[in-house]
């Protein structure tokens, strides 16, 4: 499926930003040296990090109550072309051990891979069969209308929730009656690989160690895809889920907040989701979360230093903003410096044969030197510190197999990700098309 | 909930803490390098202005072929260290992240330009015409790759031969009135440059072509 963005494609604006942001990091490189730009950045990151760990020190995650009784949930499920992953997302839920009623709906979003005739056979769900493909939201939106529960869990289809995970969400969400909607623990399923393995890292983080941060400031972020569960009544009442947002799930987050809701987390409410295995399947999803992240931005431009929205508007958006131009910053200057390096070995190399030269010397070459390794080696150090606290809280162990994924995620996968950012940002300009499968 | 302003002073203040002792670490282990190479560019000073003194009483006193070759066998070895002090300085330099090292560039290159006034002298004064001199002007490595190809390449010349005496000079130090002049006598406008025995400049140059030009004679 793809959105139509408002206006046209804006090649020669988008080529003047990427121009003047490059001409300002490489003056700033020139003067001032690559070691400071790309430590300013990370500085900014490292204040993020280290505010989410004190948070993380004082929050509190035990419940606050239990209740006495469970309402009736409707689990909806959307889905798309999903016949590898969806018999076993429904397998999942059967096995909940959730103590009230429950019900599960399969929307199925115009599939084209026989997984609608296949779905019909199984019994126990009920089916809605959608004429064409009208995307996620759509497809969850017509769900919330049909349901009745006063309690919704929106299940992704290739996401496999574990046998307490809706009892403990419910039990979070009856906390408070404030609370709008509860995220969950969500890690990894089927983790193999050096990609996966790195995203599972990063989920246990985001996930685990920044929701808990988040919850503590009243400040969740996201609702995120592959389960989240929500109050009936305000989904009705704040208009279900926008259509024409490629990150519904974002989006939905803000809107609550800005009906003054609050989003809570129950870390016991653990799922499992499937994730890229591949970098371009990667690199897709990433696409439309940056872009949909930097759309809802400005979309919520108003909310940013709010303080009428706590913690939320003071801190996690404009730092969470700021990240993102961090990584900008960052990938630009990582561009900047390959360019540099690569032009100085072409001029090596090209001497080298001019002067029939065979001693092979690129010292010059290199651009950390132990002093910057040593510093960098301090500056890091929080990350491993959230690194380790991650997996305790997912009750990963540690395996010596684990280390050179961890090295991966600290040094290399952020990398990966800011050249993403950037060219989200880049799209986001330019205002490209969304367009994703 | 209430803005935590408590929690963004505690987490501000941890991350200036560790900026600080990041940058204490780095400059001690920047320092250790650098008090290094500033012990050997030292050293050489002394060492060069030792053999200046020599020549300086041999002028007085004595002429003689046997001071002559005392005199060189001291240069010989202050030449050496001043070959490789070029391209650790510049080694660090690359690296360094904290602390300044155009001081030392200037004290290398104005070391450099005492020795290699000194040689002139010496030759003269020793009639010795086989000793080639070659000035080899160099600017930053991260600015010159070329740079670093013909350092390599005078190295392999200074080895294989015996009467080569090479001097590196820094193009790039500014505010060094003497550095100016040479680059002006000798019309240098870029790096890699080499002015072989007082003749006129060159750009880069490869081995074969210097050892016909200083005639070597092999080690």
């Amino acid at each position: 499926m793809s959105l139509k963005i408002k206006g046209k494609p804006r090649p020669v604006v988008t080529l003047f930003v990427v121009l003047v942001i490059g001409l300002l990091i490489g003056v700033s490189i020139r003067s001032a040296g690559y070691f400071w730009v790309m430590l300013v950045p990370n500085l900014l990151l490292l204040f993020v990090t280290l505010t989410f760990f004190f948070a993380y020190l004082e929050a509190d995650r035990t419940l606050k109550k239990h209740p006495d009784k469970f309402p009736d949930i409707s689990v909806l499920i959307p889905c798309y072309n999903s016949k590898d992953t969806i018999f076993d997302t429904i397998a999942a839920l059967k096995a909940s051990d959730y103590p009230g009623k429950m019900e599960i709906l399969v929307v199925d979003d115009g599939s084209t891979d026989g997984s609608r005739e296949l779905l019909k056979s199984v019994h126990g769900i009920q089916l809605v069969l959608l004429e064409k493909n009208m995307g996620k939201a759509a497809a969850l939106n017509t769900g919330i209308r049909m349901v009745r529960s006063p309690v919704i869990a929106c299940v992704d289809s290739d996401t496999y929730p574990t046998r307490a995970a809706l009892k403990h969400a419910v039990a979070k969400l009856l906390e408070d009656d404030e609370y709008g909607a509860v995220t969950c623990f969500i890690k990894v399923a089927h983790a193999k690989g050096a990609l996966m393995r790195v995203q599972e890292i990063e989920y246990y983080t985001g996930f685990g160690f920044a929701a808990i941060a988040t919850n503590f400031l009243d400040a969740i972020f996201v609702a995120p895809g592959p389960t989240t569960i929500f109050r009936r009544s305000v989904m009705l009442e704040i208009g279900g889920f926008d259509e024409e947002n490629i990150t519904e799930d974002l989006e939905i987050a803000w809107r609550l907040r800005r009906y003054g809701y609050r989003l809570g987390y129950a870390i016991d409410a653990v799922v499992k989701t499937d994730v890229p295995g591949t970098l371009n399947g990667l690199f897709k999803q990433r696409l439309r979360w940056y872009r949909g992240k930097l759309f809802n931005l400005m979309k919520y431009g108003d909310m940013i230093f709010n303080p009428k929205y706590g913690n939320f508007g003071m801190f996690v958006l404009p730092f969470s903003f700021s990240a993102e131009l961090a990584a900008v910053t960052l990938s630009f200057s990582f561009l900047y410096i390959i360019a540099n390096q690569l032009i100085w070995l072409f001029g090596y190399l090209s001497t080298m044969l001019a002067l029939h030269s065979v001693t092979f010397d690129i010292s010059g070459f290199g651009v950390v030197g132990m002093p910057a390794i040593a510093m960098g080696v301090i500056l890091v150090m929080p990350w491993f510190i959230v690194v380790y606290i991650s997996h305790l809280l997912a009750q990963h162990e540690w395996k010596l197999s684990d280390v050179p994924n961890a090295f991966l995620f600290l040094f290399f996968y952020g990398t990966v990700i800011s050249v993403f950012y950037c060219i989200s940002f880049i799209m986001e300009v330019n205002r490209s098309d969304y367009s994703w499968k | 909930m209430e803005i935590r302003k408590d929690l963004f002073l505690k987490a501000a203040l941890a991350t200036l803490a560790l900026f600080v002792i990041s940058v204490y670490v780095g400059y001690t282990v920047e320092s250790n390098s650098y008090g290094a190479l500033e012990s050997r560019l030292q050293k050489m000073e002394s060492d060069i202005q030792d053999s200046l003194l020599f020549s300086l009483f041999m002028s007085r006193h004595s002429d003689s072929p046997a001071a002559c070759s005392v005199l060189l066998k001291e240069m010989d070895s202050d030449s050496s260290e001043a070959y490789h002090i070029y391209s650790d300085l510049e080694q660090s330099k690359n690296a360094g992240i904290l602390r300044n090292y155009e001081e030392l560039r200037k004290r290398y290159l104005l070391a450099n330009m005492r020795f290699y006034l000194l040689m002139s002298d010496y030759k003269d004064k020793c009639n010795d015409s086989s000793t080639s001199t070659i000035l080899f002007f160099y600017s930053a490595n991260n600015d010159c790759p070329a740079c670093i190809v013909q350092g390599n390449v005078l190295d392999q010349v200074r080895q294989e031969c015996k009467n080569a005496r090479v001097f590196a000079f820094p193009a790039d130090v500014p505010d060094v009135r003497m550095l100016e002049t040479l680059k002006t006598y000798y019309s240098i406008n870029g790096t890699p440059s080499l002015v072989i025995n007082d003749g006129s400049a060159n750009g880069q140059m490869d081995a074969a072509e210097i050892e016909r030009a200083i005639s070597c004679q092999r080690a």
